[in-house]
């Protein structure tokens, strides 16, 4: 079950960084930006506030820190399974 | 080279070709993003066709990025959300997949008759048989050494 579980965790984390409809139901960035994420910040900056460069300048900024973070995850498998 | 061998190059190509139209199907919105990152805000949406191409670079966006915003609260925002979704999900879903796995496996020694009290009524050896068949493709994907896989 291990690789499937490695498999399952790295997919849940990429695809629940890009979560959006819940904040948009119900917080719509809620009390003072307090519940703003990323997704939702560069879609309302592109969409409603028309500063669509700002809001691709965040995605791209946000698409790195996505790799990042997979890479990471990957790293420390990885170590761990070698370390076994 | 005979007719079967001919065919299967030419099956090859067509699913070439659909991999190539996929792969731009998917990397084509990613491609539009970087080239789009560096223009000035009316620029990204009007250029038609040569938006895809790189140009009229400025680094006003990521400086309004990092400035006019509070992006790490944003990102700590996000990793939060994160965090919360991938382990309270893996906890519960692993924990239904045991159980999942342990029913089957309790169906099956029940339709061999195995070690349990002898349930000879034909409707149950039914439903196990019927429950078993349903759930082949679990055995398929976490094959287990003591039982082969019948396909």
């Amino acid at each position: 079950m291990r690789n499937t579980l490695i498999f399952v965790v790295m997919v849940t984390t990429i695809l629940s960084f890009r979560l959006f409809d819940h904040l948009w139901i119900l917080t719509q960035g809620g009390p003072q930006d307090a519940t703003t994420t990323v997704m939702f910040e560069s879609f309302v900056a592109a969409r409603e506030r028309n500063q669509v460069g700002l809001g691709v300048a965040m995605s791209v900024v946000f698409f790195a820190l996505v790799c990042l973070v997979a890479l990471a995850q990957h790293f420390l498998v990885r170590q761990e399974r070698q370390a076994k | 080279m005979s007719p079967s061998r001919h065919r299967s190059r030419f099956a090859s190509w067509i699913s070439g070709i659909l991999l190539v139209l996929a792969t731009i199907a998917f990397l084509g919105p990613l491609w539009f993003m970087l080239a789009g990152n560096l223009r000035k805000n009316e620029k990204v949406l009007t250029l038609g066709w040569q938006a895809l191409l790189p140009s009229d670079a400025t680094v006003e966006n990521y400086r309004a990025v990092f400035r006019q915003l509070d992006f790490t609260h944003f990102f700590l925002n996000s990793l939060l959300i994160v965090g919360l979704v991938v382990v309270a999900g893996l906890l519960v879903n692993s924990m239904a997949g045991y159980a999942r796995a342990f029913e089957v496996a309790r169906a099956r020694s029940r339709a061999r008759g195995g070690d349990r009290a002898p349930d000879h009524s034909l409707r149950s050896h039914r439903r196990a048989a019927l429950f078993r068949d349903d759930l082949r493709w679990l055995h398929e994907f976490f094959p287990r050494a003591d039982r082969p896989v019948h396909r």
